[in-house]
């Protein structure tokens, strides 16, 4: 007997035209779920869902969308070329439509001598390029991208990078669902935070990185107990005898000093650093404060 | 209405080239050809002597021994996403998919039996309408067969249903094997069915059946009850209609 449990729960959204939406969590938040239940491959047991105003249940609602799930799987005897002509089939494209842009995207994507090979000779990476390539085949307005760059490497990660800044650029709207902070931070315009289904909160970008700053507390101290205890509210490293600290508010570091004064620790300094998307992860999955 | 149609002709012709693709559809057409090939190189013609059992057993049993698995794996794997990700509704992937699978599987014995009626009829020079009818009814009923078998398992992917059908077809072919079915198309039989390929008909089924099981537990972990159940049920069912059978041969 296979045990139910609630997915997604309570969540509003609206992802704006144009806009690079990403959505953030811990495994099994329900990122996945969402990006399937926008392409209806599941149902919600309630509420609604609305591509451009047209229900996941109709199939033309997939029309202006392309879709790059977490894990592509093609026909293993397939060749590349022959996945790209049945997805333009499958789009009714023009098969010399098809051809053109089949070139295109492989040159675009780097993979101009694999059209001939069998999707089986593929390595992860390049099946992910493929999978990148069928999403862009019909040069959709809206794509979903369920772990794009997840297997590729760092120089694949970069070129992934570019090409969906030159999407972002050209005005798609795009859902991204990835684990890879640096690139969230890079292309998004707006995150959702994403906790056990349910929505912790959405914020813009510019928000979270722009003008807020996080304090670098350095101290020296061998008290296990105290540093177990602060470890419980803010992320802390080691750095060669001395222990950094990361504290996102004033107040924060003013509670913290007090902490480091009662215990005895040394205080070797504070300074202040950018914060990073990963601090506002952290922040809120981890140690579920506020900015 | 015409777009529904289109949708499910472009799945049914991806479908199609898929499975045709596979290498062991390809080991089979290989095979199918080496058969022909003997049957032409044969100074006797040998599948006369057994013109009851022997396109009977290659249809009815060899074809589906693969398919089963391959259609079931097929909606469980996140390709079927692929698909859906499109513009389609369920239906028509279910119904060209189902399609394509079919017109694939029965691709191989239309193939063989057209050959072999050609073959026979361009050696012995029998072109008997009631050969080639006898021909065009194992054709349906091996699509039949095989489609029921698809369709259960396109629709159900963890079915149970779909070993309890592999005993039922498995019973089904069994009827019509004895039936004698010649006799309905006026074909005066020519030899006794080959023993050994007779067995074969239903230890094969009881093999897959026990290897579905082992299936089930291998990917579950602990098992489905109600498909182990079934699974063991449906070898268990092909094993006594086997010995059933022999044991009915050596009292005859």
């Amino acid at each position: 007997m296979k045990k139910e449990i609630t997915a997604l729960d309570n969540m509003s959204l609206i992802v704006e035209r144009g806009e690079v939406f990403s959505l953030l969590g811990p495994n099994g938040a329900g990122k996945s779920t969402l990006a399937k239940l926008l392409l209806g491959f599941v149902w919600p047991t309630s509420g609604t869902i609305s591509i451009s105003g047209l229900s996941p249940a109709e199939s033309a609602s997939r029309q202006p969308v392309g879709y790059l799930p977490e894990h592509p799987e093609f026909p293993p005897h397939l060749s590349v070329a022959q996945v790209l002509r049945y997805c333009g089939a499958f789009r009714r494209m023009d098969p010399s439509v098809v051809r053109l842009r089949a070139e295109q995207l492989a040159d675009l994507l780097g993979m101009r001598n694999k059209l001939r090979s069998p999707i089986r000779s593929l390595s992860k990476g390049m099946n992910l390029r493929l999978a990148m390539a069928t999403a862009l085949l019909h040069e959709p307005d809206i794509l979903v991208l369920d772990e794009p760059s997840d297997g590729l490497d760092p120089e694949g990660r970069i070129e992934f990078r570019n090409l969906l800044l030159k999407l972002k650029n050209n005005g798609k709207t795009i859902l991204l669902n990835s684990h890879i902070l640096s690139e969230v931070e890079r292309i998004s315009d707006r995150v959702a935070l994403l906790k056990q289904g349910r929505i912790l909160r959405v914020d813009e970008m510019k928000a979270i990185v722009g003008a807020n700053c996080n304090y670098i507390v350095e101290t020296r101290t061998t008290d296990e107990t105290l540093l177990a205890g602060i470890r419980k509210n803010f992320p802390v490293k080691a750095q060669g005898s001395s222990w950094l600290i990361k504290v996102t508010d004033a107040s924060g570091v003013k509670d913290l000093i007090s902490r480091l004064d009662a215990a005895g620790a040394v205080l070797v300094g504070i300074r202040q650093e950018r914060r990073t998307l990963e601090d506002y992860y952290l922040e809120q999955i981890s140690y579920g404060r506020n900015p | 209405m015409g777009e529904t149609l289109r949708n499910i002709r472009i799945l049914s012709r991806y479908t199609f080239a898929d499975f045709v693709s596979k290498p062991a559809f390809q080991i089979f057409l290989l095979v199918e050809g080496m058969a022909l090939l003997g049957i032409i190189l044969s100074p006797k013609l040998p599948l006369f002597d057994n013109i009851r059992v022997v396109p009977w057993f290659i249809f009815l049993v060899s074809f589906p021994a693969f398919t089963s698995p391959v259609v079931i794996d097929r909606f469980e794997r996140p390709s079927v996403n692929f698909i859906l990700s499109h513009p389609f509704t369920r239906t028509q992937v279910l119904l060209g998919t189902f399609i394509g699978v079919v017109l694939a599987m029965a691709s191989l014995p239309v193939f063989f039996y057209a050959a072999w009626f050609a073959i026979a009829g361009i050696r012995v020079e029998v072109w008997d309408p009631a050969i080639l009818a006898q021909g065009v009814s194992l054709v349906v009923i091996f699509i039949s067969l095989l489609g029921y078998i698809i369709l259960t398992g396109m629709l159900m992917p963890h079915a149970p249903a779909i070993t309890l059908f592999w005993s039922l077809y498995v019973m089904f072919g069994a009827t019509l094997l004895h039936a004698r079915s010649f006799n309905f198309f006026e074909v005066e039989p020519k030899g006794d069915p080959d023993l050994l390929l007779e067995i074969l008909f239903y230890v094969t089924p009881a093999i897959l059946d026990i290897s579905n099981f082992f299936k089930n537990v291998v990917r579950t972990g602990y098992g489905d009850p109600l498909a182990t159940l079934t699974s063991l049920g449906g070898a268990t069912l092909c094993m006594i209609l086997s010995c059933r059978l022999v044991g009915k041969r050596d009292l005859g």
